[in-house]
């Protein structure tokens, strides 16, 4: 798994490659809440996640949470597949702001 | 019984990668298509990190042993390890506005499988089964 931060507009990109599991999420966790408390607006690049399992997850819903008490935007981009799939079996796919292309944040 | 695959690993978070790519061998010789696929591998993953996580307290002296056939028209991923033994509730499914921090990976073991049962060891540890109709 890698984990790249680029800038775009207003935006932190925070874009996740590959998989997303137990042995790693806790890393993907420390550098979203580290981005949302820094009131970084974020947007959360999944158009290069193979997979993503329940504790990816969870740490998505807490940097979601903690971005709301921030008073900052938080957006999960481009997610298709099994990321995709995990998201609506969660039901999360309906509580993120999802959006098809990192373009589409500027509004 | 048919007989598709089986991996033994320690009981390690940087196994699970393997062990999904096994799973996802497997569902692929089973006909499984992608969606059933991936939710397959996301079940099996979801209980070996449970039992990584909850029975083995994150600690990799245990072993982890996932078999993989078919049988009565049902997929079979039977996880299988020797670690302190857990109890039957601890594998009851909760309602999703009842999840605690680690619960939403049973709830999604429970919504993707068909069966989920906690069977008699063979000698110590736990065996879970977990179930799919092909």
């Amino acid at each position: 798994m890698n984990i790249d931060i680029t800038d775009f507009e207003q935006f932190k990109v925070v874009k996740l490659t590959g998989e997303v599991d137990l042995h790693n999420s806790r890393e993907v966790k420390n550098v979203l809440l580290d981005e949302v408390d820094k009131q970084h607006h974020v947007l959360v690049d999944f158009s290069e996640l193979d997979y993503i399992d329940s504790s990816g997850m969870a740490t998505l819903v807490e940097a979601f949470n903690r971005s709301k008490t921030k008073q900052v935007q938080f957006h999960i981009v481009g997610a298709v597949g099994a990321p995709l799939q995990v998201l609506k079996l969660t039901k999360l796919d309906s509580v993120f702001s999802l959006l098809d292309s990192i373009e589409q944040a500027k509004g | 019984m048919q007989k598709q695959s089986d991996i033994s690993c320690k009981s390690c978070t940087s196994q699970l990668h393997q062990i999904r790519k096994t799973v996802k061998r497997a569902c692929a010789e089973m006909a499984f298509d992608d969606e059933k696929t991936n939710s397959v591998v996301l079940a099996v993953d979801e209980a070996c990190a449970n039992v990584i996580r909850h029975s083995c307290n994150f600690s990799d002296k245990f072993k982890l042993k996932i078999e993989v056939y078919e049988e009565d028209g049902y997929g079979v991923f039977v996880i299988s390890d020797n670690a302190p033994p857990i109890s039957a509730c601890a594998i009851e499914p909760k309602k999703i506005e009842q999840l605690e921090p680690g619960g939403l990976g049973l709830h999604l073991i429970y919504h993707v499988m068909d069966e989920v049962e906690l069977m008699p060891p063979q000698g110590e540890g736990n065996r879970l089964k977990l179930s799919i109709k092909l």
